[in-house]
């Protein structure tokens, strides 16, 4: 523990320092790689958003960085958090950062959470795995977490159980649980996609307001650009396991440099437009075994060459402005359209048919 | 809940009531008159009838069945055809024994079954997983007299480090008790044994891979608190449920284990009563046994509510 206090006094802004990183699963089939070469970072006290369609590798890259991978899984690369590789950690060491170094929260928070234990017994029992306080101090603890997460009553529904809450509480009280041990940084997957959309936009706004106000990192993992959008700075986009797009939110949504990422920007149905049509990735992501060779896009890419079939790696492109790397041969010469231009949403109809496939 | 509780009590009722008819029933069911039975093999129909008269067998069958619940219902359970000792002496003399035997069978079956279940359960697929599995289905497959009858000839007469028959009560003597215990709670508890460790290997797989086992390891609860709170907890459901059919089993196996190591128990009651056709023994000691088997469900249908709160009462 106090190793790890000593790491946290170094003048590094950089929480999280993930570089390398490739993971491979054993199937009966052999071995098969499922995040290839990932590097990324997420800096003390600022909100990161990965964004993927499923099987991208967002949810393993998460479960990496808290070391919760299955067994079956071989990793290779590093993970450094406050400086220190966690891939070199022990067990205990690993279990001792989890919940006052890096916390998680998931999805569905009906399977997620307990359902025979209420959710007073289940945060309080995250406080006392890390620190000696008595039964009751950490009810009151958990009364106050509970109540920072904005659960109205929260003496009387820290006895209650998972089942008698609503979706967006139960949400709440996972939040509460992830925070209540004062973690750096918290991965949040796909925290709001099981709940309404009113309440998503009200767990959004209360992540933001935790995260400024405890200083905590947030890593929000999303298949929903406009999620991400609202609540991150930074965006790394993920695709069929490598990251194929890195930079400031804002760089994103208006000059996107990779074909998938404006893809996925028009993708998602909006309001206000005047027409509805929706600009649909053809294809599926592929299996990782069945990856294409050079861009693993190229099969679902309308602006693929023949060129593209030659490996790529990423690399910064523009110049002046925030960094901003693509993993795009072409990503110079295309001129992809975002969803903002000069502070401005686009709508649908100046939308290039950026991929072609229409009706 | 308190509906529920209602309802279930009801049900308790009738069970119990339907019972009692079956049992009531069994003095025409089972083959022999018990005016002969009394009167004995050499009797004159005169005197049979007189018996039949005397006992009030020839009563409306309505009739006789009231004057039985009755009975019941305010603790006579009728007297012996033979030694005319009341039934009621004769199970507060043998049930005490059977239930301590039942209970230490229970312990052993639990306190060895669950850990076994969960030990398999961590180590699922593995050679130890194996023998574990292994182990209980052999456990299921013996028969409790035998595995009774062959550890009385390894511990009883081979090294002679257990008594061989006879019955202590540990409330008497807990040396001597646990001592003569030791042998028939094996011999009675394997097979619970053997279930209680299949169904937890089975529910703790099972919850050790639910989504919220992985949220608490992400919080960083200890595995130990991961594994024996909160699995275990989800896991107990189904576990308790088979405890639940293992006790009714237990007290029918209680029957034949008695015998083996010579206690005389309920079970040894009944076993004389039935040859000697001796109705109100038979009839009072299944009542007793029915009762204990539904007073059983009803507490694991009540524990239920506590293990899982979304089970809206009983």
């Amino acid at each position: 523990m106090s190793e790890l206090a000593s790491e946290s006094s170094t003048p590094s802004e950089t929480l999280l320092d993930v570089r390398n990183l490739s993971l491979y699963l054993d199937t009966p089939d052999g071995e098969v790689q499922i995040l290839d070469d990932v590097s990324f970072t997420v800096e003390r006290s600022t909100t990161v958003g990965m964004i993927g369609e499923s099987g991208s590798g967002k949810s393993m890259t998460a479960l990496a960085v808290l070391g919760l991978l299955p067994p079956r899984a071989r990793v290779t690369g590093e993970i450094r958090f406050r400086g220190t590789d966690l891939l070199a950690m022990s067990r205990a060491e690993l279990a001792r950062l989890r919940g006052t170094g890096i916390s998680m929260i998931f999805q569905e928070p009906m399977t997620a959470l307990d359902p025979v234990f209420t959710i007073g017994q289940q945060i309080s029992q995250v406080l006392r795995s890390h620190r000696r306080v008595s039964r009751r101090e950490a009810r009151e603890k958990t009364i106050e977490m509970l109540d920072a997460v904005g659960i109205p009553d929260p003496a009387r529904r820290c006895g209650e159980y998972p089942h008698q809450l609503s979706g967006g509480m139960r949400q709440r009280a996972m939040i509460a649980m992830a925070l209540i041990g004062e973690p750096e940084l918290l991965i949040a997957d796909e925290p709001t996609t099981a709940v309404d959309i009113t309440i998503q936009a009200q767990l959004l706004d209360l992540l933001e307001t935790l995260g400024r106000e405890r200083g905590t990192s947030i890593m929000l993992i999303s298949h929903d650009i406009g999620v991400v959008a609202e609540l991150c700075r930074r965006v790394v986009v993920l695709y069929a396991g490598q990251v194929v797009e890195a930079t400031t939110t804002d760089a994103l949504l208006e000059r996107p440099g990779h074909p998938y990422t404006s893809g996925l920007m028009w993708a998602v149905p909006r309001l206000g437009t005047r027409r509805q049509r929706l600009h649909a990735i053809r294809g599926r992501v592929p299996q990782p075994d069945q990856l294409p060779t050079g861009c693993r896009f190229r099969p679902r890419c309308d602006f693929a060459v023949p060129g593209c079939a030659q490996p790529i790696a990423l690399a910064a492109v523009g110049g002046e402005g925030p960094e901003h790397d693509v993993r795009c041969r072409r990503a110079d010469e295309l001129d992809l359209p975002g969803l903002v231009h000069d502070g401005a949403e686009a709508d649908a109809e100046n939308a290039p048919a950026v991929q072609g496939s229409g009706p | 809940m308190v509906t529920a509780l209602r309802r279930k009590l009801v049900s308790v009722l009738l069970t119990l009531l339907f019972a009692s008819v079956m049992v009531f029933a069994i003095t025409y069911l089972v083959p022999g008159d018990p005016a002969v039975v009394v009167a004995g093999e050499q009797a004159t129909p005169e005197q049979i009838a007189l018996v039949r008269s005397e006992l009030g067998l020839d009563d409306p069958i309505v009739e006789q069945y009231g004057r039985f619940m009755w009975g019941v219902l305010h603790g006579d359970l009728g007297t012996s055809l033979f030694t005319r000792e009341p039934v009621v002496d004769i199970v507060a003399r043998t049930l005490p024994r059977t239930m301590e035997l039942v209970v230490a069978g229970l312990v052993v079956a639990i306190a060895a079954g669950i850990p076994l279940g969960i030990a398999a359960a961590m180590r699922a697929r593995t050679a130890a997983d194996g023998v574990i599995r292994a182990v209980s289905t052999a456990g299921l497959a013996i028969p409790n007299f035998w595995f009774g009858l062959i550890l009385v000839s390894i511990f009883a007469l081979d090294w002679a480090v257990l008594p061989a028959t006879g019955f202590v009560s540990v409330f008497d003597d807990p040396v001597e008790g646990l001592a003569h215990q030791v042998l028939p709670a094996l011999a009675i508890g394997l097979t619970a044994m053997a279930a209680i460790a299949r169904q937890t290997r089975s529910a703790m797989i099972e919850v050790l891979s639910a989504d919220f086992v992985r949220t608490q390891r992400a919080m960083g609860v200890p595995a130990r608190a991961i594994v024996w709170q909160h699995a275990l907890k989800n896991a107990s459901i189904p576990v308790v449920t088979i405890i639940g059919l293992d006790i009714s089993r237990l007290i029918g196996g209680a029957v034949v284990v008695e015998t083996v190591f010579g206690i005389s128990g309920l079970g040894g009651a009944l076993v004389s009563a039935t040859t000697q056709r001796d109705f109100p023994v038979v009839q009072g000691v299944i009542l007793v046994v029915v009762f204990l088997v539904v007073i059983v469900n009803l507490l694991i249908d009540v524990l239920y509510t506590w293990l899982d709160p979304r089970i809206q009462g009983v």
